[in-house]
């Protein structure tokens, strides 16, 4: 095999694969990018048996052939060459040689017939979104998303599109959040889990791109944007039954300034280590909001807010990094908590927006 | 004529294969199997045969792309481990299977994790593993090799359907053997005698020049033994020893290649200590194996001079060397052939509590002299 | 002595209560035919363990804590020997402390057989000197009996219960402590071991006296940060405040093995036993801790301990016992053997409880290890420390708890 590339095209198409290389040392084939050439492109794959990714850009090609090469190394090599056409030269066995202008790396090679299979998924149709929303609504519910496995099912984000309109919640149980937006002129229905990992990855790489589509098969899920085509397995199990978890009522709301929220919850938070919790409480009377938070052998922190409530008067304990994280991903200048008694979840909406929930559960103080 | 199947590999297990077979094919398969019977046994041979079973279209045709890919190791569902620790399974190691357990499977319709060496699982590891034993999902099966069932730890073993595989009889190994390496039944015979009866390293013995010259030396040194002075002893020891040691340079050499080679791969920051560790544990083994090997050997020989006394001269393992035997067995009574066994038995008790194996084999060595010079 | 005789007690007043020859004198009065003898708890005359408590009487012969068993045997053969009985020690220690608890909160117990109590008199307070009397008195009724040190201070308390034993009373007025103090050696001073020892005799320094004398700058260059606060206790400055009861500062339990162990199954099963009650008594007393200690020491005497704090405040056996093995597997290898076996949890926090949003099912899961230990806690509370256990192999007795109930400072 013989191609030339724009070190740019090839550049992005490494760093779009890269995110499917394998670091485990037990199959080296899978560090590796398979390269091939076909009808006047380069195409790129890897994968980690749990994602794979293809790519493809365009090349000059003078030998057809295929290669697998180290990815992390071939991506360091073409990250550090000047913007002029690299050369990839395969026709010695065991090694290929990339030029570029003056320089010249001879690297070793690893057998393409080792190489997993490009997963050949049939699904009924593909659904397309545009990439905007949807790596912006990933990008809201991700911070939900679990990390433990002990629940697989938690580490997925639920996708679910349904008479023009998208949905996405994940939740890793302490609390759960909920986005929903309606898209002009989407046909089609889906309901799938869809590992965190690999939809984050996705909503990065996508964003160049217009138009994200995706489908669904038994056991995979399928991206396609731009030129890149992005799989990943299905994680077993169902997924809770959000509905029911979400309050329909409240016994306090407070609507407060969100960067203002921000920042006291910010300062207080220093004051909440190893875990210790931030209080939080609502005095109707005198519209404050008071948060405290104390570590002990440390000290304590006190921070009170002008707010206007409605409702009961109210005391609660959360997370401070569950809650830092509702109120960095809700939208508007202005949000609302709704609180239904300390031992129930907490709530953040957006006031301007109600398509966005955030439901936190409490700390119970011993 | 039957057509040829994955089950055919295990012709000396019938009775297990019957069993699994029966279990493909009737979709009573467990979720989680422990197999246990000595090195050698078919095992994983076994393990992947169920494999190849379940994904087959054919149910384990042996030919089809499916079953060349489960039998190559290169089947994206199929996920063969063995200890990533120096000398346990890691806990790191275990949560990834954990992982790949919670996603469906790649192409099958099942996901198959093959564990070998499962007596290797610490505290940590074990506790980490055991819920996922306990009720993986429908489409996971868990095959667990040991050698023996007491060195699974409880918890693990309980959880799991137990496979007992029998050692293979003799003439079920030398048949395997003649048939795949060409060799004959003399040979096959002595490198079986060679490598503990385990079919799979008698293979590698075949297929070693060096290991054969170790053998040839040790039953010269046996041979040349009554005659020998002390010092003459020693340094046949040491010999035998640094011989023996051969192939572990090889593999070291070998063993340097890989790694450099990973190191380009993956870049310099990426750790290569896993690979270092079954590097580590490999030489041990290897190393382990030439003395073993030079035991066994002299071991045989031994046997062969008490059978060729009595009863059964067509039991000679080192038929090659039958005349020296003959001689040494007309003269030598069956006790003092045990006794000259016991030592060989001591040695390796000796060796297994951290004696040094040149020390062991010396004092081996003294004592069947002794034996040889006075075969009463 | 006549109290009449001194002026009221001018600033603190701290006692240090130690229980005289407790395991033994609580065998003595649970078998009255062993009264006046020699009597030897822990380890046997044939086997090689080591003595926990010996009598006065067998202390006669030169037998005491910590002896090798064999050597016990060979200098009092006449002794009867006796098999710890633990939790029966622990109820004579509850008694005691119930007993101090009535004088004040400030009581502040560092092992089975020892405590603090701070008895600063008020406005118009009672004597310390006679309160003293009268816990002493009180503790003597439940047929086993203390020595008192009373003075302005821990370290001063402490060596003054030393001072007289068995059922001495030894007070060191407020103004008296260089007095008392000048004519100890050193290593009367709690925290002088020997190398401190050793090395303070290379520069003439023999007893608290000469160490009080030290001028700071020599004591730093000396013994290091360490010296300086030596120096000051030796002039009987010690700041230190008896906490209550209630505000530990760690929970750690320790066995001693009558041999040595070493297979990573014993191991980890003691390890695991250690846990379970140190887990045990936080959850009792309500606390959760950061800072994890596991502590070894080989068949050659020589001790490891080694420190982890995790990020979020534990007090359940299941999540301590993964970080504890990890700790353990860094300081030993399976194979060598080991005498003594410890584990102690520090760093307490406030307890909460993150809660769980999902269905039950979920939360049954999450909530198991603690509903299980804390049945199994009661459980052990009615029916004893060895009724019920997680399914280990390869427990063994140990021969003695080292009076490792708790401890902030064993000063």
């Amino acid at each position: 095999m013989k191609v030339s590339v724009a070190r740019g095209e090839l550049l992005e198409a490494l760093s779009a694969v890269s995110k499917g290389l394998s670091t485990r040392t037990t199959l080296p084939i899978l560090s590796g990018i398979h390269i091939s050439t076909r009808d006047g492109s380069l195409v790129l794959q890897s994968t980690d048996l749990e994602i794979s990714i293809k790519t493809k850009t365009k090349a000059r090609i003078e030998d057809a052939g295929q290669t697998v090469l180290p990815g992390k190394l071939l991506t360091d090599i073409v990250r550090s060459l000047p913007e002029a056409a690299v050369t990839i030269d395969t026709s010695s066995t065991g090694s290929a040689i990339v030029t570029c202008g003056q320089s010249s790396f001879t690297v070793k090679t690893l057998s393409p017939e080792d190489f997993p299979k490009f997963p050949v998924i049939s699904t009924d149709e593909m659904i397309s979104l545009p990439s905007s929303s949807f790596s912006k609504i990933v990008h809201q519910v991700s911070k939900a998303v679990s990390r433990d496995e002990t629940r697989p099912i938690l580490t997925g984000i639920l996708v679910v599109i349904e008479e023009g309109m998208l949905r996405m919640v994940a939740t890793d149980s302490y609390r759960l959040c909920l986005r929903e937006t309606t898209i002009e002129g989407v046909a089609g229905s889906l309901e799938v889990v869809i590992p965190g990992r690999g939809i984050e990855d996705v909503a990065r790489l996508a964003a160049s791109s217009e138009q994200v589509s995706l489908g669904v098969s038994d056991n995979q899920v399928i991206f396609q944007f731009g030129e890149t085509v992005f799989i990943s397995r299905r994680i077993e199990g169902s997924f809770p039954n959000y509905r029911q978890l979400i309050p329909k009522d409240h016994q306090t709301r407070v609507v407060i300034d969100r960067a203002e929220f921000s920042e006291a919850v910010k300062r207080v938070s220093l004051l909440a280590q190893h875990n210790a919790p931030l209080r939080v409480a609502v005095n109707t009377a005198d519209h404050i909001l008071t948060l405290t938070a104390q570590t002990q052998d440390v000290g304590e922190a006190k921070e009170d807010i002008e707010i206007s409530p409605v409702g009961e008067d109210v005391e609660i304990a959360f997370n401070h990094t569950y809650l830092m994280d509702g109120i960095s991903v809700a939208e508007g200048e202005k949000i609302a908590i709704e609180i239904v008694s300390p031992l129930k979840p907490g709530i953040l909406k957006s006031v301007d927006n109600s398509e966005f929930i955030y439901l936190l559960m409490p700390v119970r103080l011993g | 004529m039957e057509r040829s199947c994955v089950w055919d590999d295990l012709i000396a297990q019938k009775r297990v294969a019957d069993f699994l077979k029966q279990a493909a094919t009737t979709g009573t398969v467990s979720h989680a199997y422990l197999f246990v019977g000595p090195t050698g046994a078919g095992k994983k041979t076994a393990a992947r045969a169920l494999a190849c079973a379940l994904f087959c279209d054919d149910g384990g045709c042996g030919v089809c792309s499916i079953c060349r890919r489960v039998r190559n190791g290169l089947h994206p569902d199929v996920h063969i481990l063995q200890p990533a620790g120096a000398a346990t399974y890691m806990v790191e190691q275990i949560r990834e299977v954990i992982h790949d357990v919670s996603l469906r499977p790649v192409q099958a319709t099942h996901k198959i994790y093959i564990i070998e060496e499962a007596d290797r699982f610490n505290a940590e590891s074990a506790n980490a593993f055991l819920k996922t034993l306990e009720e993986p999902p429908d489409d996971v099966l868990i095959v667990l090799l040991s050698r023996t069932f007491d060195a699974v730890i409880p918890t693990i073993a309980s959880r799991c359907q137990v496979v007992r595989f029998r050692p293979v009889p003799e003439s079920a190994a030398l048949g395997v053997l003649v048939q795949r390496s060409g060799a004959t039944l003399n040979e096959a015979k002595a490198a079986l005698a060679a490598s503990d009866g385990v079919v799979s390293r008698a293979l590698d013995f075949l297929a070693s020049p060096v290991r054969r010259q170790t053998r040839n030396a040790t039953v010269e040194l046996l041979k040349r033994l009554p005659l020998m002075d002390g010092h003459d002893v020693l340094l046949g020891a040491r010999q035998v020893l640094s011989e023996a040691k051969a192939p572990v340079e090889l593999l070291k050499t070998a063993q340097a290649g890989e790694l450099a080679e990973r190191k380009e791969l993956l870049g310099k920051k990426q750790s290569t200590k896993p690979l270092e560790e079954r590097h580590k544990r490999e030489l041990t083994a290897r190393e382990r194996e030439g003395v073993t090997e030079v035991l066994s050997v002299t071991e045989s020989w031994l046997r062969d001079c008490l059978v060729m006394s009595g009863w059964a001269p067509e039991l000679v393992a080192n038929a090659d060397d039958a005349d020296a035997i003959a001689e040494v067995a007309a003269v030598m009574t069956p006790r003092a052939a045990v006794r000259a066994l016991e030592s060989v038995t001591r040695a390796r008790s000796r060796i297994s509590y951290n004696v040094s194996p040149q020390l062991a084999v010396e004092a081996m060595l003294f004592d069947i002299q002794e034996v040889l010079r006075c075969p009463r | 002595m006549d109290d009449t005789l001194h002026f009221a007690w001018a600033g603190r007043a701290i006692m240090h209560l130690d229980m005289d020859a407790f395991f033994a004198a609580v065998e003595q009065l649970d078998h009255p035919e062993w009264r006046g003898r020699p009597v030897i708890v822990g380890g046997s005359p044939d086997g090689r363990g080591v003595v926990s408590t010996a009598s006065y009487e067998a202390r006669v012969f030169g037998v005491h804590s910590a002896m090798p068993a064999a050597q016990a045997a060979r200098l009092c053969p006449s002794a009867i020997w006796a098999r710890p009985r633990f939790s029966r020690y622990e109820e004579i220690s509850r008694s005691v402390r119930d007993i101090m608890r009535d004088v004040t909160p400030y009581v502040h117990p560092t092992s089975i057989d020892e405590a603090y109590l701070d008895i600063t008199p008020g406005v118009n307070g009672v004597d310390p000197v006679n309160i003293a009397r009268r816990i002493q008195a009180d503790v003597a009724r439940l047929g086993v009996t203390c020595s008192i040190g009373l003075a302005t201070s821990r370290t001063v308390a402490k060596i003054a219960s030393e001072a007289d034993k068995p059922r001495g009373l030894t007070v060191v007025r407020p103004g008296a402590e260089p007095g008392f103090l000048a004519p100890m050696p050193v290593k009367a001073l709690p925290g002088v071991g020997r190398a401190t020892e050793e090395r303070l005799r290379t520069v003439g320094v023999r007893t608290l006296g000469d160490l009080a004398a030290l001028d700071e700058r020599s004591a730093d260059q000396l013994l290091g940060s360490h010296g300086i606060d030596l120096v000051m206790r030796a002039r009987g400055i010690d700041a230190r405040p008896v906490s209550g009861g209630s505000e530990r500062k760690s929970v750690s339990a320790e066995h001693t093995f009558r041999s040595d162990i070493r297979t990573r199954e014993e191991v980890e099963a003691e390890l695991r036993r250690l846990v379970e009650r140190v887990a045990r008594r936080m959850r009792a007393h309500g606390l959760s801790g950061r800072t994890f200690t596991v502590k070894l020491r080989y068949a050659d005497f020589s001790t490891r301990t080694v420190s982890r704090t995790v990020a979020v405040p534990a007090d359940i056996d299941a999540d301590i016992l993964p970080v504890a093995v990890t700790m353990l597997s860094e300081v030993w290898t399976p194979g060598a053997g080991l005498r003594l076996l410890g584990f102690g949890v520090a760093g307490f926090g406030q307890q909460t409880q993150q809660l769980e949003l999902l269905d039950e099912s979920v939360q049954a899961d999450t909530s198991k290890p603690r509903a299980l230990v804390e049945g199994l806690d009661r459980i052990k509370e009615r029916f004893g420390d060895d009724v019920l256990g997680f399914g280990v192999r390869g427990l063994r007795a140990p021969i003695r708890e080292n009076k490792g109930e708790e401890d902030d400072d064993p000063v």
